[in-house]
């Protein structure tokens, strides 16, 4: 491949990478927020994220672009056609930050969020974790620690999950004791859900970065 | 700035009724990669040749239009097309090289091979030839290979280095344009990958042309992109779109393989 190829993939490269530091320092104010659901963190996560959109489209474009004039084969096409996937990941991930802080800032003042913050504050950690992983994965290029760092990535995924449950449990617990609440309590166990989701977007990420690694088929 | 500006040229070969260009206009840009594509006898190489009036060496014939070439120094542009005496066309062709499909070493040893537009151009001094010769090797990603063998026959060099041979010879006379006529079709890929490197790297100091039936290969190395068919130029455009938008149905049809 000519060197104008690696020149758009690199661009490419950073520019996910940028998309994705920025979904995870949206997921780190979260994770801070979630405590006493203090509104400026939230919005200010929210801002972090707030032209992913656009951004998105121009990555989508330049992707396009190179497969246009490049037709790259065998590694170079699996990187491009999992940049392409990557960066659908990531705009999913954003939407499902968005959707969380926009569900839990909605109950979070009528409800007593500190009975809950003993499971939600560690399943976001393990979200945060879990993202901030996979999107240092996109560098890496030593085989072994790939592999670690995907690794990593299902245990975070898989705490986050456990932890979900326990508090689904919980808060149904709460629900019943409480039915006038029962609608707001849905609400808030929808919008953690969404933390959930976005660990499970990290591992769709990682799944993708080693399938550029070791080929094989796309599976999610 | 085009550094060759092709207007409403039409070239009839000998013996022939009909134009096999007609009233083509194109640009050839300073410092980029313009590639010609189109199907077989739609007049690419024939443009391409008429570039540096190379079919001149056969007469009969007709031009009509002009090409004309940018004088760098004075910065006017000279219409190639009324050149006639020889000298003129010995300078012109230093100013306008070619490159042809299959690697044309001279039978003679690879120093002379690059050497041969120097010495023709008149230059005698052996320091300065040696310094010109061992730039232009190394502008064309040969010095390394052949820099212990320099006194050796360069019908021993393999298809892909006589073909980076030819480019040194062509730049050792510091062109202002490059023609390549399908430089790497008789080449394997990696000689081509290297090619392909080797001409986006010329780009900087020369402004190129060429000719091309791989699609891949004028989307990944040129910068704009001609469509030619029978005669007609049908699109000129940036490459990526082109490759991307083209405008006109018979530009789509040829890259993306349903013509005809």
């Amino acid at each position: 491949m000519v060197q104008t190829f690696k020149q758009n993939l690199d661009e490419v490269k950073s520019k996910i990478t940028a998309i994705g530091n920025d979904l995870v320092k949206a997921n780190e104010l979260i994770l801070t927020a979630l405590k006493d659901c203090n509104e400026e963190q939230f919005n200010e996560a929210r801002n972090s994220i707030k032209n992913i959109t656009s951004r998105t489209d121009e990555i989508d474009n330049a992707i396009i672009k190179i497969l246009a004039l490049y037709t790259p084969e065998a590694r170079d096409l699996r990187q491009v056609v999992a940049y392409f996937k990557i960066t659908n990941e990531i705009a999913r991930a954003c939407s499902n930050t968005r959707s969380f802080i926009r569900g839990f800032t909605a109950v979070c003042k009528d409800l007593d969020v500190d009975t809950i913050n003993e499971y939600t504050v560690p399943m976001q950690a393990s979200t945060v974790k879990a993202i901030a992983t996979s999107i240092n994965m996109i560098n890496i290029d030593d085989s072994d620690e790939l592999q670690e760092m995907y690794e990593e990535v299902l245990i975070e995924e898989s705490k986050a999950d456990d932890l979900y449950e326990m508090i689904e449990r919980k808060l149904v617990a709460q629900a019943e004791n409480c039915s006038n609440s029962f609608e707001k309590f849905h609400k808030m166990l929808r919008a953690l859900r969404k933390s959930e989701k976005i660990a499970g977007r990290a591992i769709s990420v990682a799944n993708l970065l080693v399938y550029i690694k070791v080929g094989g088929s796309l599976h999610n | 700035m085009p550094v060759m500006n092709i207007k409403k040229f039409s070239f009839t070969y000998p013996g022939v009724d009909h134009p096999s260009l007609k009233s083509i206009t194109l640009p050839i840009k300073k410092n980029k990669i313009t590639a010609l594509i189109g199907p077989s006898g739609c007049g690419k190489s024939t443009l391409l040749r008429s570039m540096n009036r190379i079919h001149d060496l056969y007469p009969g014939n007709k031009y009509d239009g002009k090409i004309e070439l940018l004088d760098l120094e004075s910065g006017k542009y000279r219409n190639i097309l009324e050149i006639k005496k020889e000298n003129e066309f010995i300078e012109l062709r230093q100013k306008v090289g070619m490159i042809f499909q299959k690697p044309t070493p001279f039978p003679m040893s690879i120093f002379d091979n690059v050497a041969y537009g120097l010495r023709i151009a008149g230059i005698k001094n052996k320091s300065e030839l040696s310094d010109r010769v061992e730039a232009a090797l190394k502008g064309s990603a040969l010095w390394k290979e052949v820099h212990d063998r320099l006194d050796k026959s360069a019908m021993g060099l393999s298809g892909g280095q006589q073909q980076r041979l030819c480019i040194a010879r062509a730049v050792a006379v510091k062109p202002e344009v490059l023609l390549f006529d399908e430089p790497t079709s008789a080449l394997d890929p990696i000689s081509t990958g290297a090619i392909e490197e080797l001409i986006v790297e010329l780009k900087n100091d020369v402004s190129i042309a060429i000719v091309t039936h791989n699609m891949q290969q004028a989307s990944r190395i040129s910068d704009y992109t001609a469509f030619m068919y029978l005669g007609d130029l049908i699109e000129y455009d940036k490459t990526e779109n082109i490759f991307l938008n083209p405008k006109e149905k018979q530009t789509e049809d040829y890259i993306t393989g349903r013509f005809g």
